[in-house]
């Protein structure tokens, strides 16, 4: 038994003496030319979706172009938490890309994504512009990281909405309500024709979050957002505002407002139904034309409009980015740079609006058609961080306080007033145990 | 005195225990000491840990979310567990001498040799709001149910449990019960005993140390349900609603699952090592419950 | 015995229910992989019209269960046949000497049995990337083989346990070595339990999800619980494809439905000498 334990303990001590040792300090600059002849892209996209096919096609040109090897592993959504371990030592990929919550909090928040100044202030391959200059400069704050570093080039961009079939409600189309009485009205409108006026899945913890999160931002602002989510004394959880907007959204829920079954569904059956006409509206990501258009309703034409502000509260347009980062520690991080500048060139980008049905970053891409009530919106509103940038900044907050908290709500399990009270008390304990 | 035997089989032993036991040590039992070392610390998997003494375990006592999965981690082993007893048992009665019960025993083991996942999705849309059951119920006139809504979506994960589970324990029990040889039921009911007291002093005492493995594995195998709440409740990658966690899940959520990966793997060993210490505890428990005199035949 | 006619009358219908349940869990889902995704949703219970093989194709090409069917079956095979192999002799010598030492060792590897995956996951992945067998269907190999060893040990101890030792105190007698006793004579009269070893272990690496999912990175070497995964994620941001989830849902549990309607007996059957003693 003896020279089990022995060997037990030894074991356990190189385990212990080998993840002590190795933490890389080197940073990859992706503006210091290294003279790299690959690069390794870990994407966020199976091989056959289309936005792989997208990013591929321009790979291959760029090996064609500059001789540079990629090498493309597709991953899928979990791309980060695959690369996460890898990170202790030389990143095992040079490119990668995520949503920016995702690569905000992986990356960015604990300083593992490399600088990419260098790569803003790039050329686009093949035309006059810098990168700085095609990616609009009201998203450049929104780009950073508490540091004030530039750590993701985007190559399209989501936000939320409130989603209808323009050709059904063309109502919305030419006047959507700009006020949250005038919201409540339209929603009692569509309902004395019978039509339910909302849908959600509220088992998806992302889409039932959307509601409270975007009801706050309308009633507070997403500086109002940020000082609630790290309020260590909850004295911003006292605010009326909240109890309001909160109280807004109970009337909602008990008001039978959303469609039967929403709470007792499995994403995305309430989408896939509003898609089939069964609900009028659906306040969800920008990416719900692509996942839904397989069982829209024959002649759906898909329009958005914004959740509106709360007694003259905030009206800005979210904006949430997917695209690339280079992990700090990368090898080849100068040739990772130069794909961006050169992916990021109209025709290439273009692919992803046409090919993928997402907005891109340059103004000079048109939307698809699903999305062009939204690209305008984006153009012509006041721009925010989606979820007020609380995913980066208090990402475990949001994680454990504030979703379970706003599923508590939308599928009304909580009162408003319980519900105010329950998450300042959460909050203060919250930032208890953290400090 | 070590007879030849004895002496021959202590030569083989370190020879045939060696490699297995190397591999075992070096890629099992290794990463579990450390991770009771993990448990001490604060660990975000990149960097080094960093010593926190016992406040993982102080914190964990009072998260609400590992209240909640903890008390499903129990509900699972309790509740999922009498209610697979009490049916394997009924089963398996009515199946000793049924016909056709070589297929029915083949038929109900079937859950147990597909991937939990697909069964997770069978059981969604089964159970979902616009799903079989309900798509039934309507066409019967009936108004649909919310099986899965807030309040019964774990009750429903819990009967999913016994559906899948109560197959593998059947199989267990008919093995064990198998075993008795035919005479003593033939003497028994030359005796004139009853049904029932054919099953309380013949098969009972008989098929106890079966039961008592299977004890064991229900209780080992329950702590570790993971993939069938997680496919069952996850949804566009974010975790499961916070009411369907059991420990298993928590482990997963607070480091590298949902959208905003929490990666607390100290926090989430510490967890961990305390489900290790209850099953421990629970398996010496029922070995001493369950240890009677043996009844060899 | 009046009265338990009419128990035994309800129990056997209610076992009857139970069968006619999962008979039907799995009809429905190899029915609905011929059907279209709106035809799932909107219309659960009808039959497929036809027998329409679009959407196997498309989850055999493009969600990738193709390879991953090849790259499941070689590490499945390799992985269960070496298991059983080094497992079956330890789990001998464990089993027939008593000795502190032995008492001590078996009851470390049916620890393992408790031992919760998520536990060592993080561990693991730094001891494997030590050694650079991170994305390796070889590293794979030997995590599931040092998984797998507590429960085959287990399960092949009370096996060994279950057999006479007659028989070797004859074969000592004989001059025969420990060696050659143990292959000779004690691994053919434990057939049956190595083949039931071999297909418990065969199911649950082949449904395996968490492991493969941390330590498989490239597609080309996924295997079909991590391509039914991946498959499912993609519904995030590009749909949901019904038809094809379910088409790889059949591709994913016909092998081991056709293993287990040939092999199934022995499972069910070998289960009584390894726990039963």
């Amino acid at each position: 038994m003896k020279r089990v334990i022995a060997l037990v303990a030894l074991t356990a001590a190189v385990i212990t003496t080998t993840t002590a040792c190795g933490g890389a300090t080197d940073s990859a600059d992706p503006g210091r030319d290294k003279g790299s002849t690959e690069f390794t892209y870990w994407s966020m996209w199976q091989e056959k979706e289309p936005q792989a096919q997208v990013i591929k096609a321009a790979a291959d040109s760029f090996t064609r172009d500059t001789g540079v090897k990629v090498t493309i592993q597709w991953h899928g959504r979990d791309v980060l938490k695959k690369l996460a371990p890898t990170l202790r030592g030389k990143a095992a990929a040079d490119l990668v890309d995520q949503s920016i919550n995702q690569l905000g909090s992986t990356l960015a928040s604990s300083r593992r994504a490399a600088d990419l100044g260098s790569v803003y202030d790039m050329t686009v391959t093949g035309e006059q512009q810098k990168v700085s200059e095609v990616i609009p400069a009201k998203y450049h704050p929104h780009l950073k990281d508490r540091d004030g570093r530039f750590y993701l080039v985007p190559y399209a961009v989501a936000s939320e909405a409130l989603w209808f079939n323009a050709a059904r409600f063309p109502e919305f189309a030419n006047a959507a309500p700009t006020n949250w009485e005038g919201f409540v009205a339209a929603l009692d409108a569509v309902k004395a024709k019978g039509i339910a006026p909302l849908a959600l899945d509220a088992d998806n913890v992302g889409a039932a979050e959307y509601w409270p999160l975007i009801a706050l931002i309308r009633a507070v602002g997403p500086d109002g957002m940020r000082k609630l989510a790290a309020d260590q004394d909850g004295a911003a959880w006292d605010d009326p505002r909240v109890a309001d907007a909160a109280g807004k959204l109970e009337h909602l829920v008990k008001g039978g407002y959303f469609a039967a079954g929403y709470d007792a569904g499995q994403y995305p059956a309430q989408q896939n139904a509003w898609a089939q006409g069964k609900a009028a509206l659906i306040l969800q990501g920008s990416w719900v034309p692509s996942e839904s258009k397989s069982y829209a309703a024959p002649g759906f034409s898909y329009s958005s409009f914004q959740l509106p502000a709360i007694n003259g509260g905030y009206d800005g347009v979210s904006a949430n980015f997917f695209g690339f980062a280079i992990p700090r520690t990368a090898r080849h991080g100068d040739a990772a740079g130069k794909f961006i500048a050169y992916f990021l060139n109209k025709s290439r980008l273009e692919g992803i609006a046409t090919k993928a049905e997402s907005i891109t970053p340059r103004e000079d891409i048109p939307a698809p058609a699903s999305l062009e009530s939204l690209q305008q919106a984006l153009r012509d509103g006041q721009v925010y961080p989606t979820a007020a940038g609380i995913g980066l900044l208090y990402g475990k907050w949001k994680s454990s306080v504030l979703q379970p908290g706003a599923q508590a709500l939308m599928q009304g399990r909580l009162g408003s007033q319980a519900w105010v009270a329950e998450m300042k008390r959460k909050t203060v304990e919250y930032w208890k145990a953290e400090g | 005195m070590a007879t030849p035997l004895e002496t021959r089989q202590r030569r083989i032993f370190g020879l045939f225990v060696a490699l297995p036991l190397l591999v075992y040590l070096a890629l099992f039992i290794g990463p579990t000491v450390y991770s009771i070392y993990a448990g001490f610390t604060n660990w975000d998997g990149i960097d080094p840990p960093r010593w926190r003494g016992t406040r993982n375990y102080t914190r964990l006592v009072s998260d609400p979310q590992f209240i909640t999965s903890f008390g499903n981690t129990l509900l699972i082993l309790f509740g999922v567990g009498v209610a697979v007893f009490v049916l394997s048992f009924s089963f398996m009665l009515i199946l000793r001498d049924m016909r056709g019960k070589g297929f029915v025993r083949g038929v109900i083991f079937m859950p147990h040799i597909v991937s939990p996942i697909v069964l997770a999705i069978f059981w969604g849309f089964l159970l979902r709001h616009d799903g079989l059951l309900n798509a039934a119920i309507v066409k019967m006139g009936g108004q649909p149910v919310a099986w899965i809504g807030p309040k019964s979506a774990f009750l429903m994960i819990m009967v999913a449990l016994v559906w899948t589970s109560t197959g593998f324990y059947v199989a267990i029990l008919m093995a064990g019960v198998d075993r008795i040889p035919k005479y003593f039921y033939e003497d028994a009911e030359l005796a004139g005993a009853s049904a029932w007291q054919r099953l309380r002093h013949v098969t009972l005492p008989l098929s106890w140390d079966v039961v008592g493995v299977a004890a064991v594995l229900w209780t080992i195998s329950s702590i570790k349900i993971f993939e069938f709440i997680y496919a069952f409740g996850a949804a566009g990658g974010y975790m499961p609603p916070d009411y369907e966690w059991n420990t298993a899940v928590f482990v997963y959520g607070v480091t590298v699952g949902g959208a905003n990966p929490l990666n607390r793997f100290g926090y989430a060993s510490a967890s961990a090592v305390l489900m290790l210490f209850l099953v421990t505890a629970l398996v010496a428990l029922l070995r001493r419950a369950m240890r009677r005199e043996a009844v060899q035949f | 015995m009046t009265q338990i006619r009419p128990i035994r009358a309800g129990g056997t219908a209610a076992v009857w229910l139970f069968v006619g349940f999962c008979l039907f869990a799995f009809a429905f889902m190899i029915l609905s992989s011929f059907k279209d995704s709106t035809q799932i949703l909107n219309s659960p219970w009808s039959l497929p019209s036809t027998l329409d093989f679009a959407n196997w194709a498309r989850a055999w090409d493009s969600a990738g269960f193709g390879t991953a069917a090849i790259n499941t079956v070689v590490l499945v095979v390799s992985a269960s046949v070496v298991v059983v192999g080094i497992s079956a002799p330890a789990a001998y010598a464990l089993s027939r000497r008593r000795t502190r030492v032995a008492n001590g060792l078996t009851m470390l590897f049916v620890l393992g049995l408790g031992i919760p995956l998520q536990v060592i996951v993080l561990p693991l992945y730094q001891v494997l990337a030590e050694i650079g067998l991170i994305d390796s269907l070889f590293g794979l190999f030997l995590v599931y083989v040092a998984t797998q060893l507590p429960f085959t040990v287990f399960l092949l101890t009370g096996f060994f346990r279950s057999l006479p030792s007659e028989l070797e105190e004859a074969a000592a007698l004989d001059g025969l070595t420990a060696g050659g006793t143990f292959f000779r004579i004690m691994l053919p009269l434990a057939k049956g339990g190595l083949v039931t070893a071999l297909l418990l272990t065969a199911i649950s690496l082949w449904n395996e999800t968490l492991l493969g999912l941390m330590f498989i990175q490239d597609t080309e070497k996924y295997t079909l619980s991590l391509a039914l995964i991946g498959f499912i994620q993609q519904q995030q941001y590009n749909g949901a494809d019904y038809g094809a989830l379910f088409a790889g849902v059949s591709i994913t549990i016909l092998p081991m439905l056709v293993l287990y309607a040939w092999l199934g007996r022995r499972i069910t059957e070998g289960l009584t000498e390894g726990v039963g003693k």
